[in-house]
């Protein structure tokens, strides 16, 4: 009598426990079985496009789509830790590839890719991780119909006709403008002259929103009259008012100063079995082969603004919408300017974004 | 109609039951047996340990140490206690316990599940049980649709339906009014001695432990007093807390005079009084006398009888309650059939054989 | 037992087998007496399991501020320096803005909590069904949504503006502490609602005809009763008041011109920043703590001692105030007047978002359509990971709400023992963290290496989402039972227990139906809170198989806004219709007795 009602209690630990391990063992990867899986983690619009494409070129490899944000993804990359789950990255920006480069935690490219010049110029000399385009920070969206004149040159942007017009990203939030701020500090010569230039525009009415969405939502509030933004959510947003014009607001685009170019890259993950990283390669180069790069030019850029990329690789076809790329835009080296990002970045939390 | 009894009616050994809150002991190596079939009323004031000793039995309560027999089986004791469920015994609570969600015949048929009847027979003794109560023609109402009176009857019923051997009675009858207390408590009696169950039950109320028991335990601190038939602890209380507790009308303080077998002479004053006793006095010691409500009676100046002023009368129905003072103190519960107005001096006479002397403990 | 051989056991010479056979055995003996002393019951099993869902994620993760190497988080095995910037000055000022924050909204959703409950419950303003009918809605929208609402109103060219309204003044007031204590004030009002109105239901009317009887005012019979409800008033409180603190999204979007800054700003700057920076942002979370903490205190300090045990076969159901014209007119405003600003602003906010083509506001000649709409049904976020995330739910409601009807009985126990306060600080401390936290803790906890070898293969899976759901649904499900579970006598149990039913059976029988219309909502907030629910859902979903939320946050990101609400709405639509057929199944085939408690009147 006493027994059996421990016992019961016993069994169903015990139950839950052997479930417990059955349910994950069924999900975990299993070696023997066939393809073999690999986790892309990504937080780019068209991956999953490429993910159907190359599954369905061949039987030997499954990628399995892990779609997020970027901020998300990197710190569940970071919690996995020394035990990574992931076999591949794909995000927009390269200080965070350049980051894990740095730890040892990549494996390069077994192949060249076929870069043009300016991809070239912009993948890792090591060929520690792919570059799978370029979005620019930033692009100036303006309001047409209340800007007349948009500053075009850094400098024009203090003058006092555009007091309280101009906002901008946080780059504690929004990934992308952090590259846009050590752009300016880039081109203006320093960190200390970049700061002083935000400081500046901070007096003449700099607005600050979270991330590209609130700032574009903005513009078409007429909170501000220019929003400096990553150029596909301005892309984004020429296209949505040209297909329908509306009275009042006519957004255009003009890359102030000299903007950045901020590559897309795509990394593997050197801790993975070699037979994953096998399979990553294998997707890395679908991803560069005409096949792969087809998808750009193909998708619908009006609900996956990310294709708006300029390509990376020879022979691309750029999509439709995607206009000239800016003629002095300028490239800036991760690994120096990775390691500052955490400062400057709780710098504008108390200088800029805060009265 | 009166319920047939199939029971088989258990003995319950108590010994040195043991259970501590803390600092304090509520039941201190406590020793009790029921006999079977018989009726104990434990009797003590709050604080005393009989709820901590009724939830015990029950299994509601662990021991921290003693043991729990029911006939020959070990029910707690030493690594051992068997739930509540399995002691197969009923209870009816203070508070009537009954399920709001359930209606007054579900809440009996609940005690019958154990029982493992087929529904037609489970059906038949619940609306037996019922009928027995008084209230078969409200099986279907919700315990919020019943009175007090009425909820502590199906939570009689539902205690008796299933016939179990140990009945227990956990105060019930201390949230009705006066006059359904007196009914419930004949229901209570009858029932019980109709099914033949043995019973244990609480109560801090003299004269209803009085009419109910064959056996009267008191209790006080957690140890037991005295455990005996309600005649010998009214004519032999074994202390002074047991007499006191269970029926005084006065008490005087005066010293010993001189002792017999079982009586004493005590002096109160310039007075002398027979009394009864049951513990050692010794000559010149200090005592106190107890007096026991029947004791008293007005009367013309005689042996063992104190002049005092009438202070309060009270009608009774049957007659008057006075309350008197004397030289030595307050005697309540003096009865006479015909009134005596306040203010009056009269006799009272003691009866030597209804008070009780008791060395004054220090 | 004597083995009836003519011949004792002990005489033969056993062979290899036998030997083997009872080593076993006296193996077996003695693994038995170790479990029978540790006596496995039911209460050891819900221990485990809150030992290893709730527990040890947490832990895990306030360990890698003091010793980040443990975790692969940085080079040290013991180091203080993580704490440096969350202590300093500047940051504890952060902190106690968050503090006030947090007591602020925690007692105005509940003082406005209490008097809609009364209303509703206890008069006959007509306006009670609307509220009751309309109440679910208000925790499907998320907080962000409210803050959405309240800028589209409010802000330049914003439609008070385009309307012709002077705003300035209010607009100045809401971008600061006064908005985000507002709207997290809205945001948690419907759940303080829930939780005194369950406990309000239990609660007889004799304790105010008392007070009426010996010549107290209407106001005084109030105050009583409310005093009788004080542990559903503090669980309510407490609720509100982590949620609060651990709130990031509204304060950040409403003081993005004022100098306001919060707690958990800093939590996600280290979360956010590259390289990712655990230990500092499991620094801040021993800050937040040390607020939950405070609210703990204060509540055991209010609710000392005292028994709230109200509720059993005696209790009668409470008759309402009749209210006069005036009253009646006067309460349906106050209702309908609430309702409006907590309801109305938010779905403002996201179906302006969703429907329109152009710009913000509906007043303009900007075309208004349901292309989004059509668009979406099609669309790879919507279907599938919709029907993945209600199976989630599903599951994650069952699980967490049986496992908070066990976690409130033992916050409700008479006797203040350390496992009630044990749960109680981890509960509230599960709340105070934000999601993301937990998440990360979690991923901690089950990535381990040593995990892996001893066959526990769990992360990554939907087991483990499932039950991530349930622990993160855990602690606020529990205190909504609180006020019911420390309202039942112990009698009732007693009395089951002594005619024969054990413990499991009594409670299923007793108790439950009891608390069956309070579980019943507690399972369908945890189903509709995790059906959106992101933080969780975007760090453990199983590679391939996202969440209905996480399809949102990528449509976002896409710059999709109109596909991205118009799926959150279609979502939450999905969330209240399962909600409405629960309570429909549940008034057409519940047992009479388990809706007699809490009818709606």
């Amino acid at each position: 009598m006493r027994l059996s009602r421990s016992k019961k209690s016993f069994a169903v630990a015990a139950a839950l426990v052997f479930a417990s391990v059955g349910l994950g063992a069924q999900s975990a990867q299993s070696a023997h079985a066939a393809p073999i899986k690999i986790n892309l983690y990504e937080a780019i619009g068209y991956a999953a496009t490429e993910i159907s494409a190359f599954n369905a070129s061949q039987s030997q490899y499954e990628v399995v789509d892990v779609g997020g944000s970027t901020g998300p993804l990197l710190a569940k990359v970071a919690a996995e830790g020394t035990n990574p789950q992931w076999g591949l990255f794909w995000a927009d920006g390269d200080t965070w590839a350049a980051e894990k480069d740095i730890k040892g935690q990549l494996a390069p490219l077994n192949f060249k890719p076929n870069y043009t010049t300016l991809g070239k110029r912009l993948a890792p000399k090591n060929n520690s991780f792919a570059i799978t385009g370029s979005t620019v920070m930033v692009a100036g969206v303006y309001n047409a119909a209340k800007m007349k004149n948009p500053p075009v040159a850094l400098q024009a942007m203090l003058r006092p006709e555009f007091k309280g017009q101009i906002g901008m990203n946080d780059p504690n939030i929004s990934g992308p403008t952090y590259p846009f701020i050590a752009g300016l500090m880039n081109q203006l010569g320093s960190e200390d002259a970049g700061k002083s230039f935000l400081l500046q525009l901070k007096q003449n009415g700099l607005q600050v929103n979270d991330k590209n969405g609130p700032t574009i939502k903005a513009l078409e509030l007429g909170q501000i009259n220019m929003g400096l933004v990553q150029n596909t959510a301005a892309i984004a947003e020429v296209i949505k008012f040209t297909a329908k014009p509306v009275d009042g607001f006519k957004p255009m685009i003009v890359y102030p100063g000299r903007p950045t170019l901020m590559p897309s890259a795509l990394a593997i993950n050197g801790a993975r079995p070699a037979a994953e990283i096998a399979g990553a390669q294998a997707f890395v180069k679908f991803v560069l082969s005409p096949a792969g790069q087809s998808i750009l030019a193909s998708t619908d850029a009006t609900q996956n603004s990310d294709v708006l990329c300029y390509p990376s690789i020879k022979g691309t076809t750029p999509n439709k919408y995607l206009p000239a790329m800016p003629t002095a835009y300028q490239i800036i080296d991760p690994y120096k300017w990775g390691p500052l990002q955490g400062e400057v970045n709780a710098w504008f939390t108390a200088s800029i974004r805060s009265k | 109609m009166s319920m047939e009894s199939t029971v088989k009616a258990e003995r319950v050994v108590i010994t040195g039951a043991t259970k501590r809150y803390g600092e304090l002991a509520a039941l201190d190596n406590f020793d009790l047996t029921i006999e079977p079939g018989s009726f104990t009323v434990l009797l003590g004031p709050s604080g005393s340990g009989k709820s901590t000793l009724i939830r015990s039995i029950a299994g509601i309560e662990r021991l921290d140490s003693g043991t729990i027999y029911f006939g020959d089986r070990e029910i707690a004791g030493a690594g051992l206690h068997t739930s509540p469920e399995k002691r197969d015994l009923a209870m009816v609570f203070q508070d009537y316990a009954l399920w709001p969600h359930m209606s007054a015949q579900e809440n009996v048929a609940y005690a019958l599940k154990r029982r493992n009847l087929d529904a037609k027979e489970s059906t038949r003794r619940v609306l037996e049980a019922l009928d027995r109560v008084g209230l078969s023609a409200k099986g279907a109402n919700y315990p919020f649709q019943l009175s007090g009176g009425e909820q502590q009857r199906v939570a009689l019923a539902r205690a008796i339906v299933g016939r179990p051997s140990l009945l227990l009675f956990d105060e019930p009858l201390s949230n009705l009014d006066a006059d359904l207390r007196e009914r419930l408590r004949v229901e209570i009696a009858t029932l019980t001695r109709e099914i033949g169950a043995t019973a244990c039950y609480i109560t801090h109320d003299q004269s209803e432990a009085f009419a109910l028991a064959d056996n009267i335990g008191v209790l006080r601190s957690g140890k037991l007093q005295q455990i005996a038939r309600p005649e010998e602890i009214y004519r032999n209380p074994a202390n002074r807390f047991v007499a006191a507790f269970t029926g005084t009308s006065g008490s005087f303080n005066g010293r010993v005079d001189s002792v017999r077998e079982g009586s004493a002479t005590i002096i109160l004053g310039a007075q002398k009084i027979e009394c009864r006793t049951t513990n050692s006095l010794t000559v010149g010691d200090s005592a106190e006398v107890l007096i026991r409500p029947s004791a008293t009676s007005l009367g013309q100046s005689s042996l063992n009888s104190l002049s005092a002023r009438v202070l309060d009368v009270a009608y009774r129905g049957r007659g008057y309650e006075h309350v008197v003072e004397c030289e030595f103190g307050v005697i309540s519960s003096v009865f006479a059939t015909q009134s005596v107005a306040r203010g009056t001096l009269v006799e009272i006479f003691i009866d030597p054989e209804n008070c009780v002397a008791f060395p004054i403990e220090s | 037992m004597a083995l009836d051989t003519g011949q004792s056991a002990h005489d033969r010479v056993p062979s290899s087998f036998e030997r083997s056979e009872s080593r076993q055995f006296s193996q077996l003996r003695q693994f038995r007496k170790l479990f029978s002393r540790v006596r496995v019951t039911p209460m050891v099993v819900f221990w485990t399991l809150i030992l290893f869902i709730l527990v040890i994620p947490i832990l895990l993760f306030l360990t890698v501020a003091f010793s980040p190497r443990l975790l692969g988080q940085g080079p040290q095995w013991f180091t203080l320096s993580s704490f440096t910037p969350v202590f300093s000055g500047a940051y504890g000022k952060a902190l106690f803005n968050s503090l006030m924050l947090g007591i602020f909204a925690g007692v105005g959703a509940t003082a406005i909590a209490l008097s809609m409950a009364w209303l509703v419950l206890r008069t006959n303003t007509p306006a009670r069904f609307l509220w009751n009918s309309t109440i679910f809605a208000l925790f499907l929208a998320p907080s962000y949504l409210i803050a959405l609402g309240w800028q589209r109103l409010f802000e330049q060219r914003g439609v008070l503006e385009i309307m012709g309204l002077q705003v300035e003044p209010i607009r100045n007031l809401l971008y600061g502490p006064v908005g985000i204590c507002l709207v997290l004030m809205v945001k948690g009002t419907p759940f303080a609602y829930l939780v005194i109105a369950n406990a309000m239901r239990g609660l007889g009317e004799e304790f105010e005809q008392a007070v009426r009887v010996h010549g107290g005012s209407r106001f005084e019979a109030f105050k009583v009763m409310a005093n009788l409800l004080t542990p559903s008033l503090f669980s309510a409180m407490a609720i509100v008041f982590a949620e609060a603190i651990s709130d990031f999204g509204v304060a950040n979007t409403l003081s993005n011109v004022a100098h306001f800054p919060v707690a958990t700003y800093q939590l996600y700057q280290g979360i956010n920043s590259i390289p990712v920076n655990f230990p500092v942002s499991a620094a801040t979370s021993f800050a937040l703590l040390s607020l939950v903490v405070i609210a703990i205190l204060a509540q055991n300090r209010a609710l000392r001692g005292r028994s709230f045990r109200t509720l059993s076969g005696r209790t009668r159901p409470a008759t309402m105030t009749k209210l006069s014209l005036f009253g009646k007119i006067s309460t349906s405003t106050y209702i309908i007047g609430l309702l409006v600003i907590m309801l109305g602003i938010p779905v403002f906010g996201a179906v302006s978002a969703s429907m329109l083509e152009g710009l913000g506001s509906l007043l303009s000649n900007y075309s208004i359509n349901f292309s989004n709409y059509s668009r979406v049904i099609h669309s790879r976020f919507l279907l599938n990971p919709l029907i993945y995330s209600t199976e989630m739910s599903l599951i994650a409601a069952t699980i967490a709400v049986s496992l908070a009807a066990i976690a409130s009985k033992v916050l409700t126990a008479t006797k203040p023992s350390k496992a009630k306060r044990f749960v109680d600080f981890f509960l509230l401390a599960a709340v105070a963290l934000p999601g993301i936290v937990f998440a990360i803790g979690y991923i901690f906890t089950y990535n381990l290496k040593f995990i892996n070898e001893i066959g526990l293969h769990l992360y990554g899976t939907s087991f483990l989402l499932a039950i991530a759901y349930s622990a993160n649904a855990l602690p606020s499900t529990s205190r909504s039972l609180v006020g019911n579970m420390g309202q039942i006598q112990e009698s009732m149990m007693d009395a089951a227990r002594v005619h024969g039913s054990n413990g499991a059976r009594a409670w299923i029988d007793v108790t439950m139906p009891l608390i069956a219309r309070p579980l019943l909502i507690a399972w369908l907030l945890t189903f509709s809170g995790t059906l959106l629910e992101l933080p969780v859902s975007e760090l453990l979903y199983p590679p391939g198989s996202p969440p209905v939320a996480v399809g949102i946050e990528i449509s976002l990101a896409g710059f999709d806004y109109g596909g991205g609400t118009a799926i959150e709405i279609l979502s939450i639509l999905w969330a209240l219709f399962v909600v409405a057929v629960a309570f429909f199944l549940f008034n057409r085939f519940a047992p009479p007795g388990w809706k007699r408690l809490g009818n709606l009147r």
